[in-house]
């Protein structure tokens, strides 16, 4: 079995800067053939719901044992009136290249750079259990009027917050989690206690 | 003694109670790797150079590095357990340090942070690591002594307040032990010292802060250690911290001493961050940038104009040569950056010179501005004739015969060499100095044997003391060699001279 990036989607730079060429350039073919966001959703749909659930596809798609040519002919094969042609063409496009591993940074550039030029700003609320549809719109809500900016929001469970919300905007973070709060009031209540002991021990002692 | 359960609680309800709930806002980024003291942050777009981040476990970090996807830091404290994927948080403040009357007597860590077990400094001040050297306009010229106690330094290469005197020599030839008698002869002077030791084995260290404790220097010295077992960034950054310290006073109209031992290890620190950055190596594989890495660091050491109080920092910069090669990169450099040196050389060490300081290329640039007039006046041609004796001494050992003239040259300097040793850890004041210096330089110690003038030295200055006690006085007092003071001095030694019983003849072979 060849080992390939795709199966643990790990952190990297080079691929990360190799996405953002690729996407760059895949928006403004989709952009020429007037599909824009149809190009988008097809290949969201492929990254997450297809290759990401389906291990098997994963490999037959990114191995590097499969040729070129095998590869191109599966793609027709599967995809071929199914999917716009300027989205299978850059499949194809990046399979020759040899960049089949870089298919997710692809994907994400792809959907920071859409954004970009609309002017959205990608948001994270992280919470302890799963946000309500009402109180998701609450905070797109306010977030776009605090922000003056079309927001997109995208949401991530982690039990480890204990409660409340924490919000990612860019490198930003707006942490109003319980746990954060814990640890604050740890902080404090443990430098007071020091600072007082500091102060004063006898108050702590008996001898 | 017993803890009291009850107001512990208490404490911590009031606190509880009054605990101020703030959503906190902060800018991050996530660890991309980590290695030999550094990592490599992804993130963190808003982050300026210099600027301090936290690891989760509370571990400071320096960005240092500012490249196109990630920040290059510098991690001050322990890496080994940061991992990939760490949240780090931009703190949007730079490295400081606590400063102020707190620090003296204690032994800290780069950051400030207790090493002696005295408990915390408590102190509410603090000072920028990193902070911009006094421009040109806020000095003024070097002009008052910073003696050092040492005969040969103090007359030869004479060092001022707000000057900057490197120390260089290969290893073991007593460079730290200068630095150490220089700190110890400033105690009732008023002058504050920091000793800034970067990778020395602890156990030196050790030494060092037991003799300064032992000789009562602890009460007005600061001790800054990056031994040898501390990852590099805390080695880089030890000298800017020790010298924020320092400034403080200096900002303050007092004067302060800062040793720097030694600068060519944290040139070495440097240069691994530096290469782990990936920053293109230079000549020894440095980075470009490690000159201005020192001339920032000397350049805060000055002496403020009278407008700003008036304050100096002196500092003592160490270098460690290998086979007396000053030639090399950082030796070089920080020659030109500093204001003269004060070579040591092995040979004169093991010949028993000590200190081993070669009076022909060691110098002071600030020179005569540094001394009292009187010191001026006796040391005037002494590193000449030392100079001249030098050359006299290699031509003799050719076993020519020599004229009466050339001989009682080289009689003098055999004296005036054996006058400028000096035991360690026995600072002399300037009046002690000007007396012996005065006695071997007009001659009176030429039918002196020369194994008997270090004992004639010691005995004439406790004659003095005791006998003359006017002429010290009359020195500290107007600080010039008047005709007076010179009278006195020659009667002194003309009655001491009777009741000197020099060493049988045979005892001295």
């Amino acid at each position: 079995m060849v080992a390939d990036a795709t199966q643990t989607p790990v952190f990297d730079l080079n691929r990360q800067k190799i996405g953002a060429t690729y996407a760059k350039a895949l928006l403004e073919a989709s952009e020429s053939a007037g599909a824009v966001d149809e190009v988008l959703a097809e290949l969201g749909s492929l990254v997450h719901d297809l290759i990401a659930k389906h291990p098997g596809l994963r490999e037959a798609f990114a191995s590097r044992l499969v040729s070129h040519d095998e590869r191109a002919a599966l793609l027709d094969k599967a995809f071929a009136g199914k999917m716009h042609p300027t989205l299978l063409n850059f499949l194809k496009v990046i399979s020759r290249r040899d960049r089949q591993d870089c298919l997710f940074e692809i994907e994400a550039a792809a959907v920071r750079l859409r954004n970009e030029q609309l002017g959205l700003v990608a948001v994270l609320a992280k919470s302890a259990e799963p946000l309500a549809a009402d109180s998701i719109a609450r905070i797109t809500e306010r977030l776009e009027a605090q922000m003056g900016q079309k927001i997109v929001l995208s949401t991530k469970v982690d039990p480890e917050l204990i409660g409340g919300l924490v919000l990612q905007i860019n490198d930003t973070v707006i942490d109003g989690s319980i746990a954060n709060r814990l640890r604050q009031l740890k902080r404090e209540t443990m430098d007071t206690a020091a600072r007082q002991a500091r102060e004063a021990m006898s108050r702590f002692t008996s001898s | 003694m017993k803890f009291n359960a009850d107001e512990i609680a208490s404490v911590l309800q009031k606190e509880i109670a009054n605990f101020d709930t703030q959503v906190d806002v902060r800018e991050v980024g996530h660890v991309l790797e980590v290695g030999d003291g550094i990592a490599r942050v992804y993130g963190l777009s808003g982050i300026m150079a210099g600027e301090m981040v936290e690891f989760p476990n509370g571990v400071i970090g320096l960005a240092f590095n500012l490249e196109e996807n990630s920040v290059g830091v510098i991690i001050l404290g322990d890496y080994l357990k940061l991992k990939e994927g760490d949240e780090v948080r931009a703190m949007g403040t730079l490295l400081s340090v606590p400063v102020g009357e707190a620090v003296l007597g204690r032994v800290v860590d780069p950051l400030g942070n207790p090493l002696d077990g005295l408990g915390p400094i408590d102190t509410t001040e603090t000072r920028p690591v990193e902070f911009l050297a006094p421009g040109v306009s806020e000095r003024q010229p070097v002009h008052e002594p910073m003696q050092t106690g040492i005969k040969a330094v103090d007359a030869m290469t004479p060092i001022g307040r707000g000057q900057r005197e490197l120390i260089i020599g290969d290893r073991k030839t007593g460079k730290t032990a200068v630095a150490i008698d220089a700190i110890l002869n400033q105690k009732d002077t008023g002058v504050k010292c920091f000793y800034v030791a970067v990778g020395q084995k602890d156990s030196s260290v050790a030494g060092v802060v037991e003799i300064l404790r032992k000789y009562g220097a602890m009460d007005y010295t600061t001790v800054i250690v990056s031994g040898a077992s501390t990852p590099a960034p805390l080695q880089y950054v030890a000298p800017y911290s020790g010298t924020a310290m320092a400034e403080y006073f200096m900002f303050n109209g007092q004067h302060a001493l800062i040793v720097y031992d030694d600068l060519s290890k944290q040139a070495t620190a440097y240069r691994e961050l530096s290469l782990l950055m990936r920053r293109p190596p230079g000549r020894e594989a440095y980075p470009g940038d490690v000159f201005y890495c020192h001339s920032r660091l000397l350049e805060r050491s000055a002496k403020v104009s009278d407008a700003l109080g008036g304050g100096s920092l002196t500092s003592l910069p160490i270098i460690e040569t290998l086979e007396g090669e000053v030639s090399a990169y950082i030796p070089t450099n920080v020659i030109s950056i500093t204001d003269g040196q004060i070579y040591l050389q092995p040979d004169l060490f093991f010949a028993g010179q000590r200190p081993a300081m070669n009076a022909g290329i060691s110098v002071s640039r600030v020179g005569g501005a540094a001394q009292i007039k009187a010191m001026k006046k006796v040391s005037g041609g002494l590193r000449l004739d030392l100079a001249s004796f030098r050359e006299l001494e290699a031509f003799a050992q050719l076993g020519t015969e020599l004229d009466d003239a050339t001989q009682l040259r080289l009689d003098r300097g055999y004296r005036l060499v054996e006058l400028l040793k000096q035991g360690q850890f026995k600072p002399m004041t300037v009046d002690q100095q000007v007396l012996s210096i005065y006695a071997g330089t007009t001659g009176h110690l030429d039918n002196v044997p020369v194994v008997d003038v270090l004992r004639w030295e010691s005995e004439y200055l406790q004659f003095v003391e005791e006998k003359h006690p006017t002429i010290a006085q009359k020195l500290l007092e107007t600080k010039d060699l008047t005709d007076e003071i010179r009278s006195m001095m020659e009667t002194a030694i003309e009655q001491f001279q009777a009741i000197f019983v020099p060493t049988p003849e045979k005892a001295a072979l």
